[in-house]
């Protein structure tokens, strides 16, 4: 189960704590890596700058993706994800808090696994977050998580 | 006639002189002949013999005249003689035979010959053959040889007749047919017809009837045979057309050639030339004629019984234009010559002139309007019974007005006709005629006459033995006269109608020019006004006596003397007019005017300018509209800048606007997007922190710290709410508008469906009218309804018996859809805050909300075109009525 980390895209500090806890709440156990912004999040999962030398094959189980980051968007992460061979096939989960139907339309588009609205309260929070963590991490079946 | 003619009318002296000159040289050209002539008488005794013959005898022609051969020659000759002759009277046929006599052959041809005392003499020819013998000889064997030889002697017996030929005419033989067909004719034919004598000869010889005048074509045959038929000899006179078109007189005697049976096979005759002697006499008779007392006035002639027939005349014609006066000094001209009857017709047959000179015509007149049995004349001309006037209106002036040409034609009355069209440039206006010729007197034809005109036939032989006949000539003279009464009455009606014309063209243009608006004024070359009408008068302010005494320039003030010197010198004179032009004018009082005018040029017989005329036309009131509608045209201009600058302001403004309110808009979508990421993070931080120190410091807080982080926690959740709805809110006017049919029943089934889910345990009845459609946006009026709904099911909540009514209906023609609920309703006069964003009519404890619905709904009306309003009172539930919009959605039916 080591392998199995959840990668989070996230420049919130707030959200990324109460995602942490989230996942906490939802007893997922997984090693999470966080990342705060498309730019670091590219570095990590193609193996440069600060995370050079990483070993690329251990990529993550899932990617929690924010779409609103500093320097460059979730849906500019997403689209070079797709179209590079090596993370092409990654799940992606897109937590945000829009609503707006252009950024789930825009998401599914480039590639996106699922698209998850980010709740105000924080119980339908945790809920929705230990749903997709069970669901990502323990049920999907994907074509790495064998490798 | 012309036999008529030769035996009354002209000098049967004359005639019997030329019997007797024609005698004489017959007996010349038979004594200059080298052949025997003879005549015997019953006895044989000599009743004439020629010179050549009494030579023959030796003796003189007194001599031989009494005595009988047996005298004259050896008994043996004179019994050879005496045979043949004695064979002629026995056989009463001529008779060729050759004699011989003292040792020459002598052709003889022997006929008899009847004699004035009723015995039977016998005729000779006798010719000296001797020379020729030897040749007959030698044919005298066959049938042939005979005929030849016969051939040879009708030759010779020719020759005799070419004697003739020496004579002032021509001999000839030929067919008692109407081409007289010739079979000899003399030399003389040249002189006489101006045609050579073998110019007639057969096979494709000129007949002589076409030498004849056409005229007397008829009359020479019908008297030649008349003459025929009681002694086999005619004598005629008539006319003939030489090869040359020259008219002659001829004189012509002739006899019948019999056959055995009696029958005519030929006729021969001779023809002399009488034009001279024939032209002396029309002399003599014309002059006779002029001094004959009883023609010369026709104004004498005694009327018809019915009267003037011209008094009917209504026609502008011949009679008016020229009158009754110089119609009758024209017929004179020719009814003189005729003396029978004359008439004048308008184009329509009403009589311009008619006059009935000859007691013959005026009989036959008379007579045949008793025929009409009435007195009234134009009655009587319509009868058709009026016999006279039907062959003179009808049979002959008609025609000649059809056929455009004179015709002459035989009239009812037993004379002839002959009518000339009258013409007019081109046009027919009437017909001329005249009759002619002699009275009928044979009895057949006066007794058809007695009977159809009901007059006994001793009255018509009487007129008819009255009437002087005259001769083709004047006859002739009388029609070119008639002719040229034609073209002088047409000449004198075409000038009538110039001059009217003329007339009338002065009387309307006097007028025009009296009755016309504009000036007119002639001037001479020196500028001299000469004449001008009223207007022009009035125009210029002066009395016509003093106009007459100015120039034009007196009345233009001097800065256009130079201006109009050019025009005339420039225009006027090299080409006869100028252009129109304006300038102007001083009257009396020293008022200028502007006027415009043309001026055109005048020239006299030999094309010298002799005057100009001007029309003038005041022009002051065309300036002083042209300068009201300069000044209007240029308000008109002023203001129409003024519009475009108007117009132009209000584009940029426009633009401007459209600008801003696309930055506002572009600000708008940004700010809503920050909103949706960013409002709700800090919200679900507090939230969020909030629980999990409910969740894991719930024994660090007592329960007044716990309120106040539950407290917390609901007021993020209100600013989640609130920025919800006005995300939604925003997102009414962000998004596209596709307007399509809708089905607003299914759709509020379907809310209402869902409402239920939301709160099972409320009983409320949903009363949705079926098949309700609108025209709109499926999404938009998804979100609109589902507002409506919500907001009813929400104010029902107290009720235990919730109702909720969706419907539609026409009102004023518009389709209205209602939502209604029994619900708490509210009080209309806050009504207008219903709409207004975060109003809230209730309080928060009673029924949540965050007053953005209503504001939603209304945005999603308005964006159809469509109107909202509210009927409530507090407690008594509320109905929301809305209307989508546009002829579209007013057209849709209230059920789909």
């Amino acid at each position: 189960m080591e392998q199995k980390k959840i990668l989070l895209v996230e420049d919130n500090p707030d959200d990324e704590e109460l995602t942490i806890l989230a996942l906490q709440e939802s007893k997922l156990l997984n090693e999470i890596v966080v990342v705060h912004d498309g730019v670091e999040a590219l570095d990590y999962l193609f193996g440069r700058g600060p995370y050079a030398g990483r070993d690329l094959s251990m990529q993550p189980q899932v990617i929690l993706l924010d779409l609103k980051l500093p320097r460059l968007s979730g849906l500019d992460v997403l689209r070079q994800l797709r179209a590079d061979h090596r993370t092409r096939l990654l799940p992606v989960v897109v937590l945000t808090s829009s609503s707006e139907e252009e950024d789930i339309v825009r998401s599914y588009e480039l590639g996106a696994n699922s698209y998850v609205r980010k709740p105000v309260e924080f119980h339908q929070f945790v809920d929705a977050v230990q749903r997709l963590g069970l669901y990502w991490l323990l049920m999907n079946q994907c074509p790495l998580c064998d490798g | 006639m012309s036999r008529e003619r030769g035996q009354e009318g002209f000098d049967n002296r004359g005639v019997n002189r030329a019997l007797d000159q024609f005698a004489h040289l017959y007996t010349t050209l038979i004594n200059a002949t080298q052949d025997l002539v003879f005549l015997k008488d019953h006895q044989f005794r000599y009743l004439f013999v020629n010179e050549a013959n009494a030579r023959f005898f030796g003796r003189s022609v007194e001599e031989v005249i009494g005595r009988d051969d047996f005298e004259l020659m050896s008994a043996e000759a004179a019994q050879g003689c005496r045979t043949t002759d004695e064979a002629v009277l026995r056989l009463g046929t001529p008779l060729l035979s050759t004699e011989y006599v003292n040792g020459r052959a002598y052709e003889t041809q022997k006929f008899p010959v009847p004699l004035p005392d009723g015995s039977t003499g016998v005729g000779g020819y006798v010719r000296d053959v001797t020379t020729t013998m030897e040749w007959l000889r030698k044919l005298r064997d066959s049938e042939e040889q005979f005929r030849t030889m016969t051939d040879k002697l009708n030759e010779s017996q020719r020759q005799l007749f070419l004697l003739l030929n020496h004579l002032p005419g021509m001999a000839y033989r030929c067919k008692n047919n109407p081409q007289w067909t010739i079979e000899f004719v003399s030399e003389g034919s040249l002189k006489l017809t101006g045609y050579p004598a073998e110019r007639f000869l057969p096979p494709n010889g000129l007949s002589y009837a076409e030498v004849i005048h056409p005229e007397d074509r008829q009359l020479v045959w019908d008297s030649v045979q008349e003459q025929l038929a009681v002694d086999k000899s005619y004598r005629l006179t008539y006319r003939i057309l030489t090869a040359d078109g020259q008219e002659k007189w001829v004189w012509e005697s002739g006899q019948a050639v019999l056959d055995d049976e009696g029958q005519i096979v030929a006729l021969e005759g001779f023809i002399s030339d009488i034009t001279p002697r024939v032209q002396a006499e029309v002399a003599l008779r014309r002059i006779e004629w002029m001094l004959s007392p009883q023609l010369a006035c026709l104004d004498a002639q005694p009327t018809q019984p019915y009267g003037d027939l011209t008094i009917f005349n209504t026609q502008h014609g011949i009679l008016y234009a020229v009158g009754k006066k110089m119609l009758q000094r024209i017929a004179r001209e020719y009814i003189d010559l005729l003396g029978t009857s004359s008439a004048i017709y308008e184009r329509t047959g009403e009589y311009a002139f008619g006059i009935f000179s000859s007691g013959w015509c005026r009989c036959m007149d008379a007579a045949s309007f008793r025929l009409c049995e009435t007195q009234d004349v134009p009655t009587a001309l319509a009868s058709g019974r009026w016999l006279c006037h039907e062959s003179c209106w009808k049979q002959a002036s008609l025609c000649a007005i059809e056929q455009g040409e004179p015709v002459d034609v035989p009239c009812a009355g037993g004379i002839r006709l002959y009518a000339v069209p009258i013409w007019v440039h081109g046009e027919i206006i009437g017909a001329i005629n005249f009759g002619y010729g002699d009275p009928p007197r044979d009895l057949e034809t006066l007794q058809k006459l007695s009977e159809k005109y009901q007059i006994s036939i001793e009255e018509l032989q009487a007129q008819a033995k009255r009437y002087e006949s005259r001769p083709p000539y004047i006859i002739e003279l009388a029609k070119r006269r008639l002719q040229a009464s034609a073209l002088l009455i047409g000449e004198i009606v075409e000038r009538k109608r110039a001059e009217e014309a003329v007339l009338e063209s002065q009387k309307r243009y006097r007028q025009l020019y009296e009755t016309m608006f504009d000036g007119f004024v002639v001037v001479n070359m020196q500028g001299r006004i000469l004449t001008f009408n009223e207007p022009y008068c009035r125009m210029v302010g002066y009395t016509p006596e003093e106009l007459c005494q100015l120039t034009y320039r007196d009345l233009t003030p001097p800065q256009w003397h130079e201006f109009e010197q050019q025009i005339v010198e420039n225009q006027v004179l090299p080409r006869g007019y100028s252009e129109l032009y304006e300038k102007e004018y001083r009257r009396k009082d020293g008022t200028i005017f502007p006027v415009e005018l043309r001026t055109i040029l005048f020239r006299d017989a030999d094309g010298q300018p002799e005057a100009m005329s001007a029309i003038v036309r005041d022009i002051r009131e065309r300036r002083a509209a042209q300068q009201a509608l300069e000044k209007a045209l240029e308000e008109q201009r002023r203001a129409h800048q003024q519009i475009q600058a108007l117009n132009a302001e209000l584009e940029q403004r426009v633009q401007d606007r459209t600008a801003q309110l696309v930055a506002a808009n572009k600000e708008l979508e940004a700010f809503a997007y920050s909103i949706s990421h960013d409002l709700r993070a800090p919200l679900r931080a507090m939230d969020g922190f909030s629980a999990v120190l409910l969740n894991r410091y719930a024994d660090v807080l007592d329960p007044q710290g716990q309120h106040y982080l539950q407290r917390i926690r609901e007021a993020a959740m209100r600013m989640g709410q609130l920025i919800e709805d006005l995300l939604n809110l925003s997102r009414i006017s962000r998004l596209d508008f596709n307007r399509q049919r809708i089905d607003l029943s299914a759709l509020a089934q379907e809310i209402a469906a869902e409402l239920m889910m939301q709160e099972p345990q409320r009983c409320v009845t949903f009363e949705i009218q079926p098949h309700l459609m609108a025209s709109g946006d499926a999404h938009l009026l998804k979100i609109a309804l589902q507002n409506l709904l919500a907001n009813a099911f929400k104010f029902t909540s107290q009720q235990p018996q919730a109702k909720i009514v969706v419907g539609g209906e026409k009102q004023a023609g518009e389709l209205v859809y209602y939502v209604r609920d029994n619900g708490a309703g509210f009080d209309m006069q806050y009504a207008d805050k219903l709409f207004a964003p975060f109003q809230r009519l209730h309080a928060e404890s009673q029924f949540p909300g965050t007053g953005i619905g209503l504001v939603t709904v209304q945005r999603i009306v308005h964006r159809h075109g469509g109107r909202i309003w509210p009927d409530a009172a507090p407690g008594r539930g509320a109905t929301f009525y809305f209307t989508l919009g546009g002829s579209y959605g007013a057209e849709e039916n209230l059920v789909g």
